[in-house]
């Protein structure tokens, strides 16, 4: 009878468990991986060779057949390594294991060829899975040790080789728990950024609070060189703390696309990740076979960074849309169908126009130039970013005379001082948790202006023909400075406020083209 | 008719003034067409030249000329015609056939704003101001329909719905630089884009100093915005002096490279720039208040509305004291301390300045409208 023993594989964020059967029969020695696997599944036929061997095992010279089941799904990866050679010694006869123990067990690591247990990716949530399975107990790799305890309610075994799990199964050893290294939770943000090293932004990092208070995206418009990509490095650090269940989220993806680069502390900060321009489309929105995460869902519940966002291609923007509106990806391919959480902040920095100096005296575009630029970003992406500045260069030598620049520490504070407004504002509406979300009926409802208000709009709608979709931008971006400062209705500062957060719509009245 | 005028502008060895001469003599191009070289020789042709027009009697390239004009839309405008400008027929060497597309009328004043492809946007400012101004009153904007300087007259003439020709140095029907196909649309509509070549001719850079020798002869006055050293604008505006025209040139400061050549102009006897009402005849009533300038007149009386409401709150000294400061662009921040620190008051305080059309705000920083 073949012996069963149990693993997991992963298909989008989720991991699903998968029994990995033994058989040996009598025929000519030979071994076969059935199941659809792929070619790190098919290649493990020879490391489990080499690793018997290594551990001083004997490998049976029988015909070995190795199913994954279910057999009819694809698998990839390496990590069914120490199920396979699990069940395969147990079928051989060379352990001896009550049967009851191994049913209640998982398996997850990959062998080397002298037996020893190396890392695999995704063990976070396979171990989530072996809890929802009901399995007690999951042996993994000594390196995936952190990461699997992670989660809580199940039985983590962590060796280092074959040999050792073979020997605790048998009895022969007592197992310990490897040393868990100090590791403070709450690390220091990476690299020590902090908005206090801003100086003379004043303005924009009011805008940026804002944006991240409400929700919003927002890009930069700015000359090279004007600080654009430093303020955006530091938009994660005003960002609400991070709640267990995001942190855990996050760490899922990273843990499946092996990002996850000390393994296994959780991920405490949120991620900022800035693909380059050149990113295909499947690098940003996730692809591939199998299909994996992109750069969105990397950036789940953080910050997605676009510099230069006008070199990108249309293309991969515009694959962007829809998941900003849902805030989740749908990865379709013919054989599978994934989803993968993309819950992000978008970012963006470009040029005002070819030259790059737009405003200064040394910029000779035509305005024609100009707006063909800035054309390179489609109306329907332009649509979905609230938030448009533009970052001038700082006049560094008067910097002393400015206020002082506030830490990241108080920003956030206001940041979330405003989330908590929204969060009791929207509360029972599932599908709504900021100001950007807002549906029209919402907007009627806590976005009321006085007349004051009113006239001041109507004034700037005039002066710079502003379309009419602009107008709920405004309310929103309003609310959100009501917000900032606790009001609960929007008084005329906040509609200032607002006007001045679409610069590039008030440039375009005074560009001189027909 | 239109057949014998091309006939006789694509002959080799006539220029335009022996052209105007045939055709006054013989009385209409198909006259020339028909005459006999002894004729011919009788009207003053060598003898040479005379026996060469008798044998080239084919009209073939005539009629593909013809038939392109008819598939563009490009007419004929010939010296005979009374809507050509008759000031030109008093300059020797230039073309007596123009191909147009669009409306001519000559019954008006022009005025030729010519400048610099690659402007600084001060130049920006004073072609489209005044271009605005004189489409308000009645003149007629002359350009060059090239990048920059060219594009932003004509496309404020239009704006304010005015009347503009575009003289262009290809056929008519070509859009050079491809960059300003709706303008040339809008032109056509409401004005006309005019060249002395036919339809289907590509620009070429000797094109260029016909161009701009007809349009330093077809405006009453010329305004040169911005110009470097060496440019096309320079070359119209030495025609234009030539020509005795009047010469506007712009005054900018010295170490700019694009008015290098204006300031030059201003040295060798230009006139100085000041307004546009300058570009106006004494004579003519100058009609202020184009449509943009009508707009502003309502805001700034809604403005003066809410400013006043504003003014029982604040002294009325901040909004100077802003301006004060305001000769050279400025951080929204550097006027913190007016509000004693209050970042939303500022913002609120320079939005209404911005409405009302007094400074303009472009991300933090704030300069002068």
């Amino acid at each position: 009878m073949a012996t069963v023993v149990q693993s997991f594989a992963v298909s989008g964020v989720n991991a699903y468990p998968v029994i990995v059967e033994t058989v040996t029969l009598h025929g000519q020695p030979s071994v076969n991986i059935v199941g659809l696997g792929d070619t790190a599944v098919k290649e493990a036929a020879h490391r489990l060779q080499a690793a018997l061997s290594s551990g001083h095992f004997e490998f049976p010279k029988m015909k070995v057949v190795i199913n994954l089941a279910p057999s009819g799904v694809k698998k990839s990866g390496s990590h069914f390594d120490l199920a396979m050679a699990v069940s395969l010694l147990h079928e051989a006869g060379q352990i001896l294991v009550v049967p009851e123990k191994l049913a209640d067990t998982a398996f997850v690591g990959e062998l080397s060829l002298n037996a020893e247990l190396r890392p695999v990716r995704g063990v976070l949530p396979m171990a989530i899975a072996c809890r929802e399975t009901g399995t007690r107990r999951l042996f993994v790799p000594v390196e995936n040790y952190r990461e699997a305890s992670l989660v809580k309610g199940l039985d983590i075994y962590a060796f280092a080789s074959l040999t050792d799990v073979v020997n605790y199964l048998q009895a022969k050893m007592e197992y310990r728990p490897p040393e868990l290294g100090d590791k403070s939770p709450n690390e220091t943000l990476p690299d020590g950024v902090d908005f206090a090293d801003v100086r003379g932004q004043d303005v924009l990092i009011t805008y940026i609070v804002a944006a991240v208070a409400g929700g919003h995206n927002i890009l930069m418009i700015g000359s090279p060189g004007c600080g654009k990509s430093m303020i955006a490095k530091r938009i994660p650090t005003i960002m609400p703390d991070l709640s267990e269940e995001e942190a855990l989220e996050i760490t899922r993806i990273y843990s499946i696309t092996g990002h996850l680069r000390e393994r296994g502390s959780l991920i405490t900060e949120r991620p900022f990740r800035s693909p380059h321009h050149n990113a295909s489309t499947n690098a940003l929105v996730g692809g591939g076979s199998p299909v994996v995460p992109g750069e969105i869902s990397l950036a789940h519940n953080g910050v997605l960074f676009l510099d230069e966002i006008a070199e990108f291609d249309k293309k991969s923007l515009d694959a962007l849309r829809q998941p900003m509106e849902d805030k989740i990806v749908t990865v379709s391919r013919v054989r599978s169908t994934e989803s993968f959480p993309a819950n992000f902040m978008l970012v963006a920095a470009m040029n005002p126009c070819p030259c790059g100096y737009y405003g200064q005296s040394r910029c000779r575009c035509t305005d024609y130039e100009v707006l063909k630029y800035r054309q390179k970003l489609s109306g329907p992406i332009l649509d979905r970013i609230e938030v448009h500045k533009y970052v001038q260069p700082v006049a560094f030598l008067n910097l002393s005379t400015h206020v002082k620049t506030q830490s990241s520490h108080e920003l956030r504070e206001k940041v979330q001082v405003a989330r908590r407004i929204q969060q009791v504002r929207f509360e029972g509406n599932p599908n709504v948790n900021s100001n950007a979300q807002m549906t029209e009926a919402m907007m009627k409802e806590f976005c009321q202006l006085d007349g004051e208000s009113i006239r001041l709009l109507s004034m700037a709608f005039e002066k710079f023909q502003y379309s009419a979709r602009t107008y709920s931008k405004f309310l929103k971006i309003a609310r959100t400075f009501a917000d900032l400062e606790e009001s609960r209705f929007i008084r005329k500062q906040d509609i200032s406020s607002a006007l001045m957060a679409r610069d590039l719509e008030k440039d375009r009245s005074g560009m001189l083209v027909i | 008719m239109e057949l014998y005028w091309l006939w006789l502008s694509e002959q080799k060895g006539i220029g335009p003034v022996t052209l105007r001469k045939l055709v006054r003599v013989f009385g209409s191009p198909q006259g020339v067409y028909e005459a006999s070289p002894r004729d011919l020789e009788i009207s003053g042709l060598r003898s040479g030249l005379a026996r060469s027009f008798a044998l080239n009697r084919s009209l073939e390239r005539a009629n593909q000329i013809e038939e392109a004009m008819k598939r563009q839309n490009v007419r004929l405008l010939t010296f005979m015609d009374p809507a050509y400008p008759q000031h030109l027929n008093t300059v020797s060497n230039l073309p007596a056939l123009l191909y147009y597309k669009g409306i001519v009328i000559d019954t008006r004043e022009s005025v030729g704003i010519v400048g610099s492809r690659r402007c600084t946007s001060y130049g920006k400012q004073v072609a489209a101001e005044a271009s605005a101004y004189l489409a308000g009153a009645g003149v007629t904007v002359v350009s060059g329909m090239a990048k920059g300087i060219d594009s932003y007259a004509h496309t404020a003439c239009l704006k304010n719905d005015g009347y503009t020709l575009a003289l262009v140095a290809n056929g008519p029907d070509i859009c050079y630089p491809p960059e300003n196909t709706s303008l040339m649309e809008e032109i056509i509509k409401r004005g006309a884009v005019v060249s002395p070549y036919p339809p289907g001719t590509r620009p070429r850079q000797e094109y260029f100093p016909l161009r701009n020798r007809l349009l330093a002869a077809w405006v009453d006055k010329l305004l040169v915005v911005e110009a470097a050293e060496r440019s096309g604008a320079l070359i119209t505006a030495n025609y234009a002096v030539q020509r005795k025209r009047r010469v506007f040139a712009v005054p900018n400061s010295i170490y700019s490279p694009e008015s290098m050549g204006t300031n030059r102009l201003l040295l060798e006897g230009a006139e100085v720039y000041l307004e546009p009402a300058q570009l106006v005849n004494s004579g003519m009533p100058t009609v202020k208040g184009t449509v943009t300038e009508s707009q502003t007149q309502v805001n700034r009386q809604e403005a003066a509305a809410i400013s006043s409401h504003r003014r029982d709150e604040e002294p009325p000294s901040k909004e100077r004291m802003i301006l004060g400061k305001l000769n050279e662009p400025k951080a929204i921040v550097e006027f913190l301390e007016l509000f004693s620190g209050d970042l939303s008051a500022l913002m609120l305080f320079l939005c209404q300045m911005e409405l009302e059309g007094k400074i303009k705000i472009a991300g933090d920083r704030v300069e002068r409208e």
